[in-house]
C-alpha cells in the first residue's frame, strides 16, 4: 500500500531551524492528525511534501522516490492551506474545471452536494467572498479531488461552528465512500480527537508521537494523590511530568500500569489528547 | 447517543457500550437493522475505523451479526447474553471494588451485607 | 496533463489580455499624435516593450501560485512559461513593426530606436524583425524576473512599480513630442549609442552589434529567469 516517509527532514530558515530530523509514516487510507504548537512547524511540513518548498536536508518519499519536482507523485497529493493561490477573479465552476484538467478527474456530484450543504453558488467568485466562504470553496476542492493524499492545513480556521460540523461530518461521509489519506494539521485538537485514527505530534522540530488514537488514550492517564502512594503506584513508570502540592502529588504519564490494584485515595483521569499536547510540548520554544 | 472523547473509556468501547444499552432497552430490538458503521461516523464524527472496533467487539460477543449486503442486525438472544454478561461484569468488577472501598474504611462484611440487605428491602 | 492544463489556463487568461493590452496601446501610440497632428511618432517602442515586461511579470504573479496549488512541478513551470512567452514576445515584435510601417504609409516620420534599422516600409527583412524580437524578449525576462523578486511583496507594491514605469515611459514620449526628434537623439549620448551599434555621429549603424548585445543580454536575464523559477516557493503558509 502507498505511504509517504518522512525521513531526517529537516528545514532551516536563515538562522532558525524549524525541523531538525522529521522521521515519520503516513499509510494509504488513514486519516492522521499532525498536532503542534503555533510556529512548531506543521505548514512547513506539509509544504515540503507539496514541494511548494525545499527541505534542507532528508527526504521525502512516495512509496519510494522522492516527491520533489515529482510530477507524478504531486497528483496524488493535495494541499488546502490558508493561503489563496487561486486566481481571484474566477468563479467557482471555471476553479473546478481547472482542477480537472490538472488532476484528471474531480468528484463533480459531491462538489454539488457540498456546495448546497454549505449554501455556496458555483457562479460566484471566489475573490468576491468572504473569507470563511472562501476556505469553504477551496474545501470543498480538497474533498472532491482524486488524490489518494489530502493534506489540510488548519482547514477550518474562521469558519463558524456550525460550518465546522458541518465539514467534519463530509468529511467522514466521503472519506467512507472512498478511503483515503487524509492530514489534517491543527491546533483544535479536541474538535478532531474522534475524526482521526492516528495523531503525529511535532514539537521542537521532530515528530515526539506516532501512535493511533486509541493506544495513547488506552494508557495515558493523570495520576493524583497522596505523593508516596502516587509514587509507589507509578514506580518504574515513565512520567512525563509530576507536579507536587503540599503532600499531594500529580504525575502524567502515557503509560499507566493499569494492571496494579489501586491505592484508595489515589484517583485515575483520562489523559486526553489536548492535555497530552501540552504536556508534550511543555518547555519548547515558542519559535513565531 | 452520546460519546465523550475525554472519557477514560476508549471510544470503541463506549459505542460498544451504547449499543449495548441500545440493545437491552429495546430501542434496538432483536432481528432488527441497526445504523450502519457508516452512518455512526458521519453523525457524530467518529472515525470508522474506531465505529468498526466497536461494532466488532459487539460481533465477538455474538450480540450483532453483519449480513453480506444488507447491513448488521441484532442477533436473537441478544438482549439475554448481554444481560449475562453485565451480570458476570457486575460480580467480576464493582463488587470487588465496593468490597475494597469498605475494608479501606474500616466496615465488617458482616455491616456491609446488612446494608446490602436493607438496601433490597428498601424498594 | 498538468503542462497542457496550466498552459491553456494562462493563455486564456493572460496572453488574452496582453493582446488586448498591446494593441490598445498601439493604437493609442499610432493616434493620439495623428489626433495631435504631430508629425513625430515618438518612442513608441518602449511603451510597447514595457506592456512585454508587464506580460512577463503577470506570467509569474497569475501562474505561479495556481500551478502550486495543483501539483505543477517548477521544471513544468519553466517550459510551460517558455511556450508562453513566445506568443508574448511574437506580439510585441509585431505590433513595434506593424506600427512602423503604418506611420511610413502615412508619411509621417516615426522616432524610435527600431527606425534606423528600418528600411522601406517593413523594413529590412531580417534586422528589424531580429533585433525588434530580440529587445522584446529581453523586456518579456525583465517582467519575469521582476514578478519573481516581487512575490511575496504584495499586490500593492505590484500594482504601484507598474503604475510608475508607464508614467516615466508616458512622460519620456510625452517629452520626445513636445520637444521633437532632435532633442531625444541629443539625449542618448553619443558613445553609448555607438557602442551598442545605433547610429551616431554620421556612423551608419550596426545591427549585428545590437544583435550581439541583446543576444548576451537574453542570455544573462534568461539564465536568471530559468534559476529564479527553479527557486521559486510559496509563502510561509
Amino acid at each position: 500500500m502507498s505511504e509517504i516517509k518522512f525521513k531526517n527532514v529537516t528545514k532551516r530558515y536563515g538562522n532558525q531551524q524549524v525541523l531538525r530530523g522529521v522521521n515519520a509514516t503516513w499509510e494509504a487510507g488513514k486519516i492522521y492528525a499532525l498536532l503542534g504548537r503555533n510556529g512548531a512547524g506543521k505548514s512547513t511540513l506539509l509544504r515540503i511534501v507539496n514541494n511548494r518548498t525545499f527541505a534542507t536536508g532528508g527526504a521525502v518519499t512516495l512509496d519510494g522516490k522522492s516527491v520533489v519536482e515529482n510530477e507524478a507523485a504531486q497528483n496524488r497529493i493535495f494541499l488546502m492551506s490558508a493561503a489563496q493561490l487561486y486566481p481571484a477573479d474566477r468563479k467557482l465552476t471555471w476553479l473546478f474545471a481547472l482542477t480537472r484538467q490538472m488532476y484528471g478527474d474531480f468528484d463533480d456530484e459531491l462538489a454539488k452536494h457540498l456546495l448546497a450543504a454549505f449554501e455556496l453558488r458555483d457562479s460566484a467568485k471566489l475573490g468576491q467572498l468572504s473569507t470563511g466562504y472562501q476556505t469553504i470553496a477551496r474545501l470543498i476542492i480538497a474533498l472532491c479531488v482524486p488524490c489518494d493524499f489530502v493534506l489540510l492545513d488548519e482547514p477550518v480556521l474562521g469558519l463558524d461552528a456550525p460550518a465546522r460540523e458541518l465539514f467534519y461530518q463530509e468529511l467522514l461521509a466521503t472519506y467512507a465512500q472512498r478511503p483515503r489519506t487524509f492530514v489534517i494539521a491543527t491546533h483544535l485538537i479536541e474538535e478532531v480527537a474522534t475524526l482521526v485514527e492516528n495523531v503525529n505530534v511535532l514539537a521542537g522540530g521532530e515528530i515526539v508521537l506516532a501512535e493511533d488514537v486509541a493506544t495513547v488514550l488506552a494508557k495515558g492517564r493523570i495520576v493524583s494523590g497522596p505523593a508516596g502512594l502516587v509514587a509507589d503506584y507509578l514506580r518504574d513508570t515513565p512520567v512525563m511530568r509530576k507536579q507536587a502540592l503540599g503532600g499531594m502529588l500529580t504525575a502524567y504519564t502515557l503509560d499507566a500500569p493499569l494492571e496494579r490494584p489501586l491505592p484508595a485515595g489515589v484517583t485515575l483521569d483520562a489523559m486526553d489528547l489536548q492535555r497530552l499536547i501540552i504536556e508534550l510540548t511543555r518547555g519548547e520554544r515558542h519559535e513565531k | 447517543m452520546h460519546f465523550d472523547a475525554s472519557s477514560v473509556v476508549p471510544l470503541y468501547h463506549q459505542i460498544a457500550q451504547q449499543f449495548t444499552a441500545g440493545i437491552l432497552s429495546g430501542a434496538f430490538p432483536e432481528e432488527s437493522q441497526i445504523p450502519s458503521t457508516t452512518e455512526v461516523a458521519r453523525s457524530y464524527a467518529i472515525n470508522p475505523a474506531t465505529v468498526l472496533r466497536g461494532m466488532n467487539e459487539l460481533v465477538d460477543a455474538g450480540v450483532i451479526e453483519k449480513r453480506r449486503g444488507v447491513g448488521m442486525f441484532v442477533v436473537q438472544g441478544a438482549q439475554a447474553k448481554l444481560a449475562a454478561a453485565q451480570q458476570a461484569e457486575f460480580f467480576a468488577a464493582q463488587v470487588p471494588r465496593v468490597v475494597r472501598q469498605a475494608k479501606a474504611l474500616g466496615i465488617t462484611a458482616g455491616q456491609l451485607t446488612a446494608a446490602i440487605e436493607g438496601e433490597y428491602n428498601h424498594e | 496533463m498538468k503542462s497542457k492544463a496550466l498552459f491553456r489556463s494562462l493563455a486564456n487568461t493572460v496572453l488574452v489580455s496582453m493582446v488586448v493590452m498591446v494593441v490598445t496601446t498601439a493604437i493609442v501610440i499610432v493616434g493620439l499624435p495623428l489626433l495631435l497632428d504631430q508629425h513625430d511618432f515618438s518612442l513608441g517602442d518602449l511603451l510597447i516593450a514595457i506592456d512585454v515586461a508587464f506580460g512577463g511579470m503577470m506570467l509569474i504573479d497569475v501562474g505561479v501560485d495556481q500551478a502550486f496549488q495543483n501539483g505543477v512541478t517548477r521544471r513544468t513551470m519553466r517550459r510551460v512559461g517558455a511556450a508562453l512567452l513566445l506568443p508574448l514576445v511574437v506580439l510585441g515584435a509585431a505590433a513595434l513593426l506593424v506600427m512602423q510601417a503604418v506611420v511610413r504609409l502615412i508619411g509621417a516620420n516615426p522616432v524610435s530606436l527600431v527606425t534606423p534599422y528600418v528600411k522601406g516600409v517593413f523594413g529590412g527583412p531580417v534586422w528589424a524583425p531580429v533585433l525588434v524580437g530580440l529587445a522584446m524578449a529581453l523586456f518579456a525576462l525583465l517582467g519575469v524576473i521582476g514578478g519573481l523578486a516581487m512575490r511575496g511583496r504584495g499586490k500593492r507594491v505590484t500594482t504601484w512599480i507598474s503604475v510608475v514605469a508607464f508614467t516615466v515611459a508616458g512622460l519620456l514620449i510625452g517629452t520626445a513630442m513636445i520637444l521633437g526628434d532632435t532633442t531625444i537623439h541629443a539625449a542618448v549620448l553619443t558613445g553609448p549609442r555607438l557602442a551598442i551599434g545605433l547610429p551616431a555621429a554620421g556612423v551608419a549603424p550596426r545591427p549585428w552589434l545590437a544583435a550581439a548585445w541583446l543576444l548576451a543580454l537574453d542570455a544573462l536575464v534568461g539564465w536568471l529567469a530559468w534559476r529564479g523559477v527553479a527557486q521559486v516557493e510559496t509563502g510561509a503558509k
